[in-house]
Parts: structure tokens; sequence; C-alpha cells
């Protein structure tokens, strides 16, 4: 019993080959010393953060005014916005641009469309046509409307913020409601007025996507 | 990028001598208050049956008052005033128009030549105290014979036919009634430099 016992814990005694450290070939020693250390794994290259799709803009210009928008850009090249405007009144204004350059300083190509509500438009019509109180009545409520054109240059980064200078034509009409007034003892009644411009159009944006 | 700062400053310069603004009022309607308006030449009433000239008459309509400055100031080749219509309402004398068989209507500056705007022939509906003809000369620029202050002198005439048994006043009172359109264009040169 007392030699099995002893056979049995030299057999546990055995080191196990994995538990062994590196192994020495005693035929090779030579090809070891030679053999060069085995290239480390290429670490895979960082991944790209995508451009962030959302931003908010600032903008003034004209017939704009001053205007807050919200930015979608679901491609660098490709954004689109809409935003709350106000000049004389509050409005609205959506765009789309094309900015096909990915560098520091970029081209812009832009096209919105913007509206105005009635506000304080018909009292600065009725100052600037030199409208007597008489004539007042005959001017109603004014609201206005416009499609832009634009080519400008940016400056800044698309992954946050850039300054946008943009110039072009602008279409815009003026729609005015006409009314009924006793002018110097005569009844006049004025249907809606009318009026169109064909104009310059300018902008100056600051725009940061997070 | 070159040629897109070249475009930012070419392109509003190359239009600029195109910018330009369209004011358009396609109806404004001036109604005079009532007044005297002349049937007959004499003093007596007009007995049937009986065809005679409805003597020729001046009214002077002030666009001014209808139409802001901007759009009837100007030389005549920016601006264009179309007459739409004219009419004449009874107020008082006369209970209808019957009497009226035909007219016409012109205008003139500073005693030009006149030009037929409105011609009235049968026009008047049986029974009716007002009658509203549309310009039978629509095309015609009004800017031609609008004086400085934007006053426009109309002259109106025609022919009596008071049928038998009826009788009509020398006079009777009645409203005027005319209706015009305006359209302007100036350029932004014009504008700001108030041409």
């Amino acid at each position: 019993m007392r030699i099995a016992t002893l056979l049995l814990t030299a057999l546990l005694a055995v080191p196990s080959p994995a538990a062994a450290g590196p192994q020495e070939n005693p035929t090779a020693p030579a090809q070891a010393a030679t053999s060069a250390p085995a290239a480390p794994a290429p670490t895979p290259a960082p991944a790209e953060e995508p451009y962030p799709s959302f931003g908010l803009a600032l903008t003034l210009g004209a017939p704009d005014g001053g205007v807050i928008s919200f930015v979608y850009s679901p491609l660098y090249w490709v954004a689109v916005d809409a935003g709350f405007a106000y000049t004389l009144a509050p409005g609205l204004v959506i765009g789309i641009e094309f900015q096909p350059v990915d560098f520091i300083v970029f081209p812009i190509f832009r096209g919105e469309y913007g509206y105005y509500f009635t506000g304080n438009t018909t009292s600065q019509i009725k100052k600037w046509a030199g409208i007597s109180e008489e004539m007042a009545p005959l001017i109603g409520d004014a609201s206005y409307n416009w499609w832009s054109a634009l080519v400008g240059v940016g400056i800044g980064s698309r992954r946050g913020f850039s300054f946008k200078l943009e110039g072009g034509l602008t279409w815009l009409s003026l729609n005015v409601k006409g009314g009924t007034s006793t002018v110097n003892n005569v009844q006049v009644t004025t249907d809606p007025w009318k009026a169109q411009a064909f104009a310059p159009a300018a902008r100056i944006s600051f725009q940061y996507f997070f | 990028m070159k040629p897109t700062l070249i475009a930012l400053v070419a392109l509003p310069l190359a239009a600029c001598g195109s910018f330009n603004v369209e004011a358009e009022q396609p109806l404004a309607c001036l109604t005079l208050q009532p007044e005297s308006i002349t049937i007959g030449g004499g003093t007596t009433p007009i007995v049937g049956p009986i065809v005679q000239t409805w003597p020729e008459q001046q009214r002077t309509i002030a666009l001014g008052d209808a139409i802001p400055s901007f759009i009837l100031d100007g030389p005549p080749q920016d601006r264009v005033i179309h007459l739409v219509s004219f009419g004449i309402e009874a107020t008082s004398g006369v209970t209808s128009l019957n009497w009226l068989q035909s007219f016409t209507v012109s205008a003139s500056l500073n005693g030009g030549t006149p030009v037929q705007l409105v011609a009235c022939q049968g026009c008047v509906p049986a029974d009716a105290t007002r009658v509203s003809v549309s310009a039978s000369n629509g095309d015609y620029n009004l800017a031609d014979v609008i004086d400085a202050s934007g006053n426009l002198t109309l002259s109106f005439g025609g022919t009596v036919n008071v049928p038998a048994g009826a009788t009509v006043p020398n006079t009777f009172g009645g409203k005027v009634n005319v209706c015009v359109s305006a359209k302007v264009k100036k350029t932004f040169d014009e504008l700001f430099n108030g041409n």
C-alpha cells in the first residue's frame, strides 16, 4: 500500500503540459535562437465618427430678417432647415443647402422659401407709401412670401461651428388687403393690392452641429 | 472656391439693372357724393314724347384719393391706369333712368383732344335707378390724361328720350361712380432716386 501511495503521489506531482512554461525543443535549440519573434497583430484603425445630423442656425438677412433654424443633414453635402423668422411680423423659412466640398472653407448653394404673416408690415407700407390718414383704411393687413436662390461661402467645420455668407436673388410677393374709406367726401373702395419684387438677397449665418 | 466667390458678387451686380418692383391695384372705385346732374338745358320739366341732347357735363375724379402717389407719379410709360367702368345712380328727383337713351364718356387733359372711353346705347335696364357700363376703350392708358395732381377729368353726355306721357325734371340728384385699375413698375434706381 505504501508503494502504491508513493507511486500515486509521484504521478500527481508531475506538472501538466498546460501549466508548463515555454517548452524547449532539445532537438532544435538553434531554430529557437534564429527565428524572428512573431509580429504583433495589426491594431484595427479607429472607426471615423459619423457627421452629426442635427444642428442649429442663427441667420440675419434680406428678405429673411432674423431667423433661428433647426437643421437636419443626413449627408455631409446636403442639409435642410426650417426656422422661425421675424422682421415686421412673425414668419417661417424653409431651405435646402448643398455643400459639395468637405473642407474648412466650402461653397454653398441654397434655395429657400419664406412666408411672413400679417403684423406690423401694413403700418410700414403706409409710412413708406406716404398714405394719408384718410386713405389708411384702404390699405389692409399685409403678408408676404418669397423664393430665393443664393450662392455663398462657409468657413468652419461640418462637425461643429461654421459661419456662412450668401448672396443671390429673390422673387417676393406682397399681398395687401383692400378696404373702404371716405376720402375728401368721395367714397373709395379698393380691392386687395398686389406687389412683386425681383431683388437681391443676402444672408449671414452662424451654424452649429451637435 | 474662386468661381463661387465671383458668382457671389457678380450675380447680383449683373442683375442690378433688372431689379424692379411692380405694384398693382386691380380695382379701385370712387363714388362722388350726390350732386345735381343736368338732364335738359332749360328750366322747365321735359315732357314726352321728346328726344333731345343730354348736355355734356364734366366731373373731376381725384384718383389720388384712391391710388397712392407712387403709382400715379412718374412717366406714363412706367404706369398703366385703365378705366374699368363708369356709372350713374339716381338718388333723388327721378324714379328711374328710363329717359337715358344713350351716352358716352370721354377724358381729356387741359382741354386737349378728348378720348372716348365709354359708349352706352340702350344699356339702361328698364326702371333702373342705377346704370354701370364697362369701358369700351378699356386698354387706353389714362396716365396720358391725368394731370399732375392725379386728377382725371371726365365728360359725359348723350341722348335723352322721354316717352309720351312721361315727364322728367331738368336736373336730378345723382352719384357718379368711376372704377379704375392701376399698375406701376419701377426699377430700383427709379425707386430710390425718387423718379
